[in-house]
């Protein structure tokens, strides 16, 4: 379950850079690299054991244009695939 | 599992630097991409196992002679496990250090330092014959890929398709169809450097693209070695028609670094490597190759980087 109170973490062999407007993300135990665009990886990048998700929602929402409830949604989604992608460790 | 537990009875006593007794006296001078290579302390064995395996590439080196050195070292057989080797894949361990990377396979422990430049450290109980020639090619496929890092490159799990004298160098996971497409280069009349690995690297001019001494499905194919300029660089997926999709550079920059062996897993190199590869990419059409078997991708490529 992911709520604002969570803290989430990568997982330890995730290594990512931003290239252009996207984020080239790898793998390294399984030697697998795949592409996020701007907004997921931006959120890798705020994930960090720390920050919870509802940090995470304000820092982007003083960064991107969108509404507060959709830009939730949102973040919400995509930490859900990065969690079922091994990129970030579920709560 | 932990490093080295599947291959070495004391795990905690590897090597902590390069240096050991000498498996003999003998030396020799290999000239494969990165190269030349000075393999140093070789017992008479194994200079001619590698003499025979390398042939032409191989010479006597000179005196003062300058390359990447890798010394061979005389290990004690009880230092490793007894594999059964009935259907054996070869496979080994890496441990990832910021100035070393150790290997440790069949046989096999390796060691790949910095200090005070690059060079290698290979030990092992095998005096000649294909089990050592396995050593030391687990040891010499990471030694090149750092080496190929140096130069600005790396080596690729590939396919590599010469035609006209420029590659097509074709990358894509197991199963994805590196050996099927060279076989479709050689019906077409079209020459095949590797199907399993190859070596990519910069120069001022262009990027080019060299054959490593490995083959897969395919076996040895021809004496072309290279290096051949690089047209494109192509995903590969096998499909009903063909046809080309350029991709972003992020993306090409992520479908390269998955067949970047051994230094994607490094998390102390791989900034280098992606900086290598993001500069590679861009100079480069980069793209997803559609293939069917019964077609000939051919024209849809040459369109795709005309």
């Amino acid at each position: 379950m992911i709520d604002d109170r969570a803290v989430l973490e990568r997982a330890a062999d995730v290594r990512f850079r931003a290239v252009d407007d996207e984020t080239v993300v790898i793998r390294q135990e399984a030697a697998e690299a795949l592409v996020l665009n701007e907004v997921a990886g931006r959120i890798l990048e705020l994930v960090d054991g720390r920050r919870t998700v509802g940090e995470i929602i304000d820092r982007l929402f003083e960064e991107f244009d969108a509404p507060r409830d959709a830009l939730a949604e949102d973040v919400c989604a995509y930490l859900r695939e990065l969690v079922a992608a091994g990129l970030v460790l579920g709560a | 599992m932990a490093f080295g537990n599947q291959f070495l009875t004391e795990p905690a006593l590897f090597p902590a630097r390069c240096a050991g007794l000498p498996a003999g006296e003998a030396r020799l001078a290999v000239e494969l991409p990165g190269g030349p290579y000075l393999l140093e302390g070789l017992s008479a064995g194994q200079h001619a196992a590698l003499a025979r395996r390398y042939g032409e590439r191989c010479s006597s080196p000179a005196a003062g002679a300058r390359g990447t050195e890798l010394r061979v070292f005389r290990a004690d057989p009880s230092e490793f496990v007894t594999i059964d080797r009935r259907g054996w894949t070869n496979r080994f361990d890496f441990e990832y250090h910021e100035r070393s990377v150790h290997v440790a396979g069949s046989q096999t422990m390796a060691r790949i330092s910095w200090q005070p430049r690059l060079a290698a450290a290979l030990w092992t109980a095998l005096d000649a014959g294909g089990e050592f020639l396995e050593a030391f090619e687990n040891c010499f496929r990471v030694l090149s890929a750092y080496r190929l890092l140096e130069l600005g490159g790396a080596i690729l799990h590939s396919s590599c398709v010469v035609s006209e004298g420029v590659a097509w160098v074709f990358l894509g996971p197991s199963g994805a169809g590196k050996t099927t497409i060279a076989r479709l280069a050689l019906a077409s009349g079209r020459a095949v450097l590797s199907d399993d690995i190859n070596a990519l690297r910069a120069t001022d001019s262009a990027a080019l693209v060299e054959k490593m001494p490995f083959a897969g499905e395919l076996g040895p194919t021809n004496e072309r070695v290279g290096p051949f300029p690089v047209a494109a660089l192509a995903r590969i997926e096998q499909a009903a028609r063909d046809s080309w999709r350029p991709l972003s550079t992020a993306a090409a920059v992520a479908a390269v670094l998955g067949c970047a062996p051994f230094v994607n897993g490094d998390p102390y190199r791989l900034p280098v490597l992606m900086d290598n590869l993001e500069s590679l990419v861009r100079g480069i059409p980069t793209g997803v190759l559609e293939f069917s078997l019964g077609g000939a991708p051919w024209p849809v490529l040459e369109a795709a980087t005309a």
